[in-house]
């Protein structure tokens, strides 16, 4: 009997796969620098997880200590509860897909899947089921007798997925899996990668500096930045309610303008901006008093352009500025405008359709927001 | 011609003057007919070869030449692997001067390295030279294939191997399904320099080697010194045939070129 190739293949032989990952109190030195200070995190059974940062922020790092390949200095990683921060790497019965792909150039596509097999000593018509099945899952049934070397970026990737996904892992983890593709195979390879996952109701952990990968992709981001979790929260709350100013600048744009608080009454505050004459009266924000220094910021998607005062009613703070920039980028445009709190980008969505040439450098405009939409944090 | 530069010209005639025309004469006077080396030769006959293959004076330092070379490029395998793996792969520290000091016999006079091991062996009383003569030579080639080999192993990606180890496979089983099939275009050409290197090798033979050790370069040279008949011009065509092959299989398996690129 052989398995039927199909995009998606019966699964009703696979364990529930989804195990609990906890990782308490992880850090990592070495040397002198710290990767890894103090990180916390629990994964639920089933979770896409992201772990985003800027290069050198430990989420590589976590990842590889997730999978032993990285003796973490202290702390513990639990999957299902167990402790496994000691267990060699090859008895962890994890899956990982590597950047490089790392697939084995002398062998076949069904030998580097066979291999995680052979290794845990499952051989005859029930590998060779369950590597029809691997190989079928990520749709390169039929490529069985290539080499890596014959095949493209996209279909290593696949081979790399099936490699790590036969032996029905516990948890699956992914190193930037998706930095060598080009933008359009990186789109379809994460729909793909994202219906599988659910699919197969694997855990999984995702280590990426992309953004809109992060964000598109997980049902919860890990905010990394030198070595700890910054915030680990869904998408939209990461997005909309970032927890620190890192986050608020290093996901998506922001315009930050400098403040100071004048009083403090209940759960309001007198918020005094550097640039405008009238404070603005805002929700408070837990740990700030009186006189303390504030960077405010603004998204430019929340700020609103108009040609004259009258027109920007729907705002709290509006301002009239000059503009400097206009960035055309597609189905939004992004607009710079010169005010007496410094410059201030505006994104708009594709508004030259019905502008007549007036979005032009040198135009004095009005720029405002939503006091609302002002994310405040204590100046660092 | 008249394209090259002019550096590459004089380098060319010099190589062409001074390294392959002696061969070319050695090989052409075997071939002779006559009692003594001469080139031309003249006429042409098997004769020499006929005697030189019949001869124990010649067929069992041959013989001994090719077991020592086998034996001790397999020694050498089996240190050099292992320590090339370790010194790319672990943070050792001082890891430069542990390789510089596993390269060095590269840079010791081989006569200097005869000399102290006659000493040595005596004063530990190591009776058998042929044991002797292996340590020796294991010396002189673990540098060829240790450099071969660090050289793949450098440029080899490590993520194929925490690949293989998260996927269950140990040190061990990472090393024999993984490393070593990737590695092994550097492990044979470095095996096969090692064989050259022992198998021309003079100095430490010389020194070590009793009546029954003798190898095929000192056999060689101790029938020059009473003799000047073309049996010595047909042992080494024979022996310089064997490097030749040794080079093609070299050259055909793997490309001498990107070998010698991939090396340090």
């Amino acid at each position: 009997m052989t398995a039927q190739p199909s995009p998606l293949p019966a699964t009703s032989a696979r364990p529930a796969s989804g195990a609990v990952v906890n990782i308490r109190a992880l850090r990592h030195s070495f040397g002198a620098v710290d990767a890894l200070k103090a990180v916390d995190v629990s994964i639920e059974p089933g979770e896409f997880v992201a772990l985003l940062g800027p290069s050198g922020c430990g989420k590589t790092t976590l990842l590889r200590c997730i999978a032993g390949l990285v003796l973490p200095t202290s702390g513990e990683i639990l999957v299902d509860g167990l402790p496994i921060t000691r267990t060699p790497v090859h008895k962890r019965d994890l899956g990982m897909v590597f950047q490089s792909y790392a697939l084995f150039p002398h062998m076949t596509v069904h030998d580097n899947v066979q291999f995680g097999l052979k290794m845990q000593g499952i051989r005859g018509d029930f590998a060779d089921r369950r590597i029809a099945e691997a190989l079928a899952l990520v749709q390169m049934a039929g490529f069985e007798r290539r080499y890596p070397a014959q095949l493209s970026g996209g279909q290593r990737q696949r081979v790399a997925l099936a490699r790590a996904l036969v032996t029905h892992p516990k948890a699956l983890l992914l190193d930037e899996p998706f930095g060598a593709l080009d933008a359009k195979l990186r789109e379809s390879m994460q729909i793909e990668l994202r219906r599988l996952q659910k699919t197969l109701g694997i855990t999984t952990i995702f280590v990426t500096h992309d953004q809109q990968e992060a964000l598109g992709m997980a049902d919860r981001v890990a905010v990394m930045h030198d070595g700890r979790i910054e915030q680990f929260d869904t998408p939209a709350r990461i997005y909309n309610s970032p927890a620190t100013p890192f986050v608020a600048d290093f996901i998506g744009q922001t315009n930050r303008i400098g403040g100071t608080i004048r009083s403090m009454n209940g759960g309001r505050m007198q918020l005094q901006l550097d640039g405008p004459d009238q404070p603005i009266d805002v929700a408070a924000t837990p740990g700030l008093s009186a006189g303390d220094r504030v960077v405010a910021m603004v998204r430019p998607e929340c700020v609103y352009m108009a040609s004259d005062a009258a027109a920007s009613t729907s705002v709290d703070i509006s301002l009239p500025g000059k503009i400097a920039d206009v960035l055309f980028v597609g189905e939004k445009v992004s607009v710079y405008v010169q005010t007496v709190a410094g410059t201030i980008a505006a994104s708009l969505l594709n508004p030259t359709r019905r502008d007549n040439g007036t979005m032009v450098a040198g135009t004095d405009v009005m720029v405002g927001w939503r006091k609302d939409d002002l994310m405040i944090f204590r100046h660092a | 011609m008249s394209g090259l530069p002019r550096s590459l010209v004089v380098y060319t005639v010099v190589m062409a003057l001074f390294l392959i025309a002696p061969v070319v004469v050695v090989v052409v006077a075997a071939f002779t007919a006559g009692d003594f080396i001469m080139f031309p030769p003249s006429g042409f006959s098997l004769r020499w070869f006929d005697k030189v293959l019949g001869d124990p004076e010649f067929i069992t330092p041959l013989w001994n030449s090719v077991r020592l070379g086998v034996m001790a490029t397999l020694i050498s395998s089996l240190l050099a692997i292992p320590a090339a793996l370790s010194l790319i792969r672990g943070i050792l520290p001082g890891r430069r001067w542990i390789e510089a000091f596993l390269l060095s016999p590269l840079s010791l006079p081989t006569i200097i390295l005869a000399v102290g091991l006659l000493f040595f062996t005596a004063r530990l009383g190591i009776g058998d030279s042929f044991v002797s003569l292996l340590a020796g030579h294991v010396i002189i080639t673990v540098p060829y294939m240790l450099r071969t080999v660090l050289g793949v192993y450098a440029g080899m990606n490590r993520e194929i191997e925490d690949a293989a180890r998260v996927l269950g496979a140990d040190r061990w089983r990472t090393a024999w399904y993984v490393t070593l099939p990737i590695i092994r275009p550097g492990v044979m050409a470095g095996a096969i320099f090692a064989f050259l290197m022992s198998f021309d090798e003079v100095a430490v033979a010389l020194l070590l080697t009793t009546a029954d050790t003798t190898t095929l370069p000192v056999s060689i040279l101790s029938y020059l010194v009473y003799n000047y008949d073309p049996a010595v011009a047909a042992i080494s065509t024979i022996q310089i045939a064997i490097v030749v092959v040794a080079l093609l299989i070299l050259e055909r398996a793997f490309g001498i070129r990107n070998v010698m690129l991939t090396s340090h």
